[in-house]
């Protein structure tokens, strides 16, 4: 299986409706894949905040209105920051009795106030263990970071450098929601206290956009990038569920899965999107997908190692944490930025012999991962 | 926690058999943890509008993580407790979290128990005055009533010693009110008696109301009962400011009683009957409460999912009225002079929950609030059963123009009222009390008026047009 067209929206405050922001994804991802909208024989969308925020649900109706009279079978996917990664790994399941299939994940989250916004995004967490105790999603990953800081000590300094690289990244990308924001190690470790360790630059933004691709059974084209691995695993929704907190089991099982279906090891991998949601989130995600043994991405960060001329670029894109983090679109985003450096089409941020990439995306804090490689 | 003994997965919500390996589960309970890890947060968020607070990360004996708000500030390794030794009246909370039976044996264990023997018997007093579902916040959630019969069974208690007893407002159907709220079912599950204390003998009881005895006639089988465990749900009242445990009570009494109750001196005659009644452990239901213009339909839904336990009604009552932000009710007070317990909030301790974190502010029952712009309301002093039928009605039709008339009700009629315009009466006993002075007015009589008679009463005085 394939990917023949990717297709992307500007991310970051976007004036315009959930629709339009879709349309524009599809017809970049068509135009990207020289198809036509009748060659695609099955939809699935993945929104995770259309409901609560903007009342509208019904979404594969609504992919259905704007593009008139083909009828196809579309189908709502959502699980929590991972929608959209999860429709990818749907679509591979379904790619061997179609020849082509779309997936798109959009998500309009800036027009509203922040309190509805927070119990939005909250409701991906436990509604009695989390939700009611205050733990938004800053604040769990705040007891992340702290016991990984205990058990490893990783430091506050660490993190630092992790959105420090993802600024880097984002000014190189038009279409991130932080390309033009120039960002300084200072400004970040001296940023607004949000949940103790992490401020506000530790934190992804609230974020609009779209993203739209196009898997196709064959091959037509040497653009097409192939799926060489894709996998699905998940967890418990709550920390308080867990035995241990500094490390996501549902990644561990997802990236095995991957790895084994693509006959390659982790070191085989030349760069990756991971889901830094949060900063820490970062480092647990270089360590569970194996890039580094427990505790020792500290080291990868402080060497450089993950910057775009490291040993193993991450988040090339700008991240969820400077790429931005419209949720349901954030797993087609991942995969947009792979296929972009596969093709050696990123321009500046162009990551030098990249041949296999790989996508992580969590929903919660874990509870569900996908895990993509892609191979040129 | 709920854990499978044999391959030992645990779950955090009420589940009755392994999906593994089949076995039943066990639940447990802990009130002693240790801090792991802490967070400050300083953003306020829906729920969490009072910021910075603290998420602690906690550990039980058994290993397993816990997640707890708090606004205390602990450092890692630090004991967090539920339970602080105190010499003050304890009254014990518990958050519901996914099971309110487990929820309900929590704040029994924490206030030491019921104090009952195997051989009791036991009257439980849920309040069902009217036939709605516990989601309504106007009965007690019958799941209160299940974990009490839990633990007495558990306790080594024989079903054939418990008595579930309630008497439901005079116009409401006794068989209606227990199937709508769950109790029919409740009983049947547990093979346990429903006793309708309206149909039961009555013994006369005197009260000293402003040094005059008055005779209250009270239900037989509160006599009878070894121990009586009270179970309100937690409302507003726009009467008597809340009804809590003391005002729960009142239901023991038969409805001629109660209608002299409301004819004068309210607050200290709901004060007064405790002190004729056997005393009372109560469990309090604020799974879903009622909030406003309670404690009727008039209220609103209030999702409090605390549930409450005391053996010092007074103080209970007085640690609700605290948590929900609302004055100490006159009776309350009242019943603190006569000795029935303790209403300072400084010798009263809350065990169980953090109070600031479980602190929600309710809206007060306002009686000055008119249910309808052009009706005025003549306060003849009502007992309940009209002034909840009147309020109910004349609410239902609010967005419907009248003409601007004044209804009188109860049974104390002034003179001074005659100045109000045109008077029409509603109920047996306004109908009466104007009579009595002198006055003939248009009246429906009923002992209450149903609600649809009362629309049909009305109905020449309104105007074609809505507001």
């Amino acid at each position: 299986m394939f990917i023949s067209g990717i297709g992307k929206t500007k991310f970051g405050i976007i004036n315009k409706t959930i629709p339009e922001m879709a349309y524009e994804a599809i017809s970049k991802a068509l135009d990207d894949s020289g198809k036509d909208i009748k060659d695609i024989d099955l939809i699935y969308v993945a929104s995770f905040a259309t409901g609560p925020l903007q009342n509208q649900l019904h979404l594969n109706s609504l992919i259905a209105s704007i593009l008139p009279g083909i009828h196809i079978p579309i189908i709502r996917i959502e699980s929590a920051c991972a929608s959209s990664g999860t429709a990818i790994y749907q679509a591979c399941q379904m790619i061997d009795k179609f020849q082509n299939i779309m997936v798109i994940g959009v998500e309009k989250m800036t027009n509203i106030n922040a309190y509805d916004s927070s119990k939005c995004i909250g409701s991906a967490g436990d509604v009695i263990l989390d939700q009611k105790e205050g733990l938004i999603f800053p604040a769990s990953y705040a007891l992340i970071a702290q016991q990984h800081m205990i058990k490893y000590g990783t430091t506050s300094d660490d993190l630092a450098l992790v959105a420090y690289k993802d600024h880097l990244n984002a000014n190189l990308n038009e279409l991130a929601h932080f390309s033009h924001k120039k960002v300084t190690l200072e400004m970040i470790k001296t940023s607004l206290m949000i949940s103790s360790p992490l401020r506000l630059f530790d934190c992804s933004p609230v974020t609009d956009g779209a993203a739209a691709l196009i898997l196709s059974k064959e091959k037509k084209s040497e653009r097409d990038i192939e799926i060489i691995g894709s996998a699905l695993a998940t967890d418990t929704i709550s920390l308080s569920q867990r035995k241990d907190i500094t490390s996501f089991c549902a990644t561990k099982i997802a990236a095995k899965s991957a790895y084994q279906q693509a006959k390659i090891s982790p070191q085989d991998i030349d760069l990756a999107e991971v889901h830094d949601c949060f900063t820490i989130a970062e480092l647990i995600a270089i360590e569970d997908l194996g890039f580094c043994k427990p505790g020792e991405s500290k080291t990868l960060i402080r060497n450089n190692d993950t910057m775009l001329k490291g040993r193993i670029p991450i988040g090339t894109s700008g991240g969820l944490k400077a790429n931005g983090h419209p949720i349901g679109a954030t797993g087609c985003s991942q995969v947009y930025e792979i296929v972009t450096q596969l093709r050696g089409e990123a321009g500046e941020r162009q990551v030098k012999n990249a041949n296999i990439g790989l996508t992580q995306n969590i929903g919660g804090v874990g509870g569900t991962c996908a895990v993509h490689i892609l191979k040129k | 926690m709920w854990k499978c003994n044999k391959c030992q997965k645990t779950w955090n919500y009420p589940i009755e058999k392994c999906l593994f390996c089949k076995e039943q589960i066990k639940h447990s309970s802990s009130n002693e943890f240790i801090v792991e890890g802490i967070t400050k947060v300083f953003v306020e968020s829906t729920g969490h509008r009072k910021a910075p607070y603290f998420d602690v990360l906690l550990k039980d004996e058994n290993g397993d993580f816990h997640i707890k708000k708090t606004f205390k500030e602990y450092k890692i390794g630090d004991k967090f407790l539920t339970i602080d030794k105190t010499d003050k009246i304890i009254v014990a909370t518990s958050k519901i979290g996914y099971s309110i039976i487990s929820a309900t044996k929590r704040v029994i264990k924490l206030i030491g128990g019921l104090d009952i023997k195997p051989e009791d018997k036991v009257l439980i007093k849920p309040n069902i005055v009217v036939a709605k579902s516990p989601s309504s916040g106007i009965v007690t959630n019958p799941l209160v009533v299940e974990g009490i019969i839990q633990y007495l069974i558990e306790n080594g208690h024989k079903r054939d010693n418990i008595i579930i007893a309630e008497g439901s407002l005079e116009m409401i159907d006794h068989m209606t009110a227990i199937k709508k709220s769950g109790y029919f079912d409740l009983c049947n599950k547990y093979n346990i008696k429903f006793i309708d204390l309206l149909k039961t003998k009555f013994i006369n009881k005197e009260i000293n109301i402003e040094g005059k005895k008055r005779v209250v006639q009270v239900s037989e089988e509160i006599f009878k009962a070894d121990k009586i465990i009270n179970v309100p749900v937690i409302k507003t009242h726009f009467q008597t400011g809340v009804s809590l445990s003391i005002k729960n009570m009142k239901g023991v009494i038969n409805n001629p009683s109660r209608k002299v109750m409301h004819k004068d001196h309210l607050q200290k005659q709901i004060a007064l009957l405790s002190t004729i009644l056997p005393e009372y452990v109560t469990i309090a239901d604020g799974s879903i409460a009622l909030e406003g213009m309670g404690p009727g339909a008039l209220g609103e839904p209030a999702n409090l999912e605390l549930i409450f336990a005391g053996k010092d009604p007074v103080a209970l009552d007085t640690a609700i009225c605290h948590i929900i932000g609302l004055n100490v009710a006159k009776h309350i007070k009242e019943a603190s002079k006569l000795g029935l317990g303790v209403s300072d909030m400084k010798k009263i301790q809350i065990i169980g929950e953090e109070v600031d974190v479980i602190k929600k502010k309710f809206k007060a029952a306002d009686q000055k609030i008119s249910p309808h712009p052009d009706f005025e309301l003549l306060d003849g002093k009502p007992c309940s059963g009209c002034l909840n039928s009147v309020w109910t009605t004349l609410h239902s039709l609010k967005d419907i123009s009248a003409e601007e008339i004044s209804i009188f009700f109860g049974s104390h009629f002034d003179d001074e009222m005659l100045g109000y315009g045109r008077i029409i009466a509603i109920g047996d006993c306004a109908y009466q009390a104007m009579k009595k002075k002198g006055h003939e007015v248009e009246a429906l009589r009923g002992c209450p008026p149903n609600e649809e008679d009362q629309k049909e009463f009305l109905r020449k005085w309104f105007k074609n047009d809505k507001r």
